[in-house]
């Protein structure tokens, strides 16, 4: 009689054990592949986010240097240069125009396009709505010069 | 022995819940600190569009309001110095109030107001031009609510505005 509990509880231990072996298997096999997919996940919009930051960045260096050479050019030219330092790489700007106002009364809009890596060229500055913007990858910002 | 056996079924699934559990926990933070943190994009994005739009509308006030200040000159010259002040916060006027168009996804209002000044017996003609976010376009934006605050001066000769400076230029986030 003893025997015969002892052999059953082993044979029950056996097969229990195998199959929560396989359970706990699969189970850390879901949890460790949902991990590496969180890791990943975190990895693309840490990506993203240093992506779009930079572009601010340039939006707004890109913008104030406008700004800067309107006041410098417009005086004495009809046409205005813009000087950046040099683009990360991967990041592109274009700038809708860079023709002087016509006349110190009359300011003129001008919009700042920055693409961001995987934008698809020729990257176009136009912040005309509807938003969003027009191209995928593309951030736009609108500013107004005047001379001064 | 059987109790002892049947008492230790389900450990393993016990354990693994727990591991379940917690890593689901440390995935969830981890996802919300991705989604706070693209949020917080958002908002920065926003902020500029703000200012810069702010910045569009003052500097389209500032040049609409040329015509206005060009004025300044011939009405208070005749004044005695004392008065010109007075003159001036009377009658003076730079534009007024606009409001413009959205752009960058921000309807701006811009206020100016007259804020001439003496410096060694000769006026300074400035404008405080202040540009506010409103919701749409017909507004009633106050100045305590300004994104860009900017004094400008403006350099007077022949009865005409000449040149422009920027005598202060400040902005609120």
């Amino acid at each position: 009689m003893e025997a015969t509990v002892r052999r059953q509880t082993r044979r029950s231990e056996e097969g229990e054990t195998l199959l929560e072996v396989v359970m706990a298997l699969i189970v850390i096999g879901l949890v460790v592949s949902a991990y590496f997919a969180t890791f990943s996940t975190q990895s693309s919009g840490s990506t993203a986010q240093r992506n779009l930051v930079t572009a601010d960045g340039l939006l707004r260096g890109y913008a104030e240097a406008t700004k800067s050479a309107v006041r410098s050019d417009c005086p004495s030219s009809t046409t205005f240069t813009t000087t950046t330092t040099s683009l990360p790489a991967g990041f592109g700007v274009a700038s809708s125009t860079n023709q002087c106002p016509q006349d110190a009364s009359t300011p003129r809009q001008v919009d700042i396009a920055v693409g961001l890596p995987g934008a698809t060229p020729p990257i176009v500055a136009d912040c005309s709505p509807p938003p969003p913007p027009k191209q995928p990858r593309v951030v736009c910002l609108s500013i107004f010069v005047r001379k001064p | 022995m059987t109790r002892v056996a049947r008492d230790e079924r389900g450990a393993a699934l016990v354990f693994a819940i727990a591991f379940m559990v917690v890593i689901g926990a440390i995935s969830a933070a981890t996802l919300s600190s991705i989604t706070s943190g693209l949020h917080n994009r958002t908002t920065l994005d926003v902020v500029r569009n703000r200012q810069y739009a702010a910045d569009a509308g003052v500097e389209q006030a500032i040049a609409a309001a040329r015509g206005s200040v060009a004025s300044w000159s011939a009405t208070t010259n005749a004044a005695a110095p004392q008065n010109r002040l007075q003159t001036f916060l009377n009658s003076a006027n730079c534009g007024g109030s606009h409001n413009y168009p959205k752009l960058n996804g921000v309807y701006i209002q811009v206020d100016c107001k007259p804020a001439p000044a003496l410096h060694n017996g000769y006026f300074q003609f400035n404008g405080i031009f202040s540009a506010a976010v409103c919701t749409n376009s017909a507004c009633n934006a106050t100045e305590s609510t300004a994104v860009v605050r900017a004094e400008i001066n403006f350099d007077i000769s022949g009865g005409t505005v000449t040149r422009t400076y920027v005598q202060s230029w400040s902005v609120n986030t």
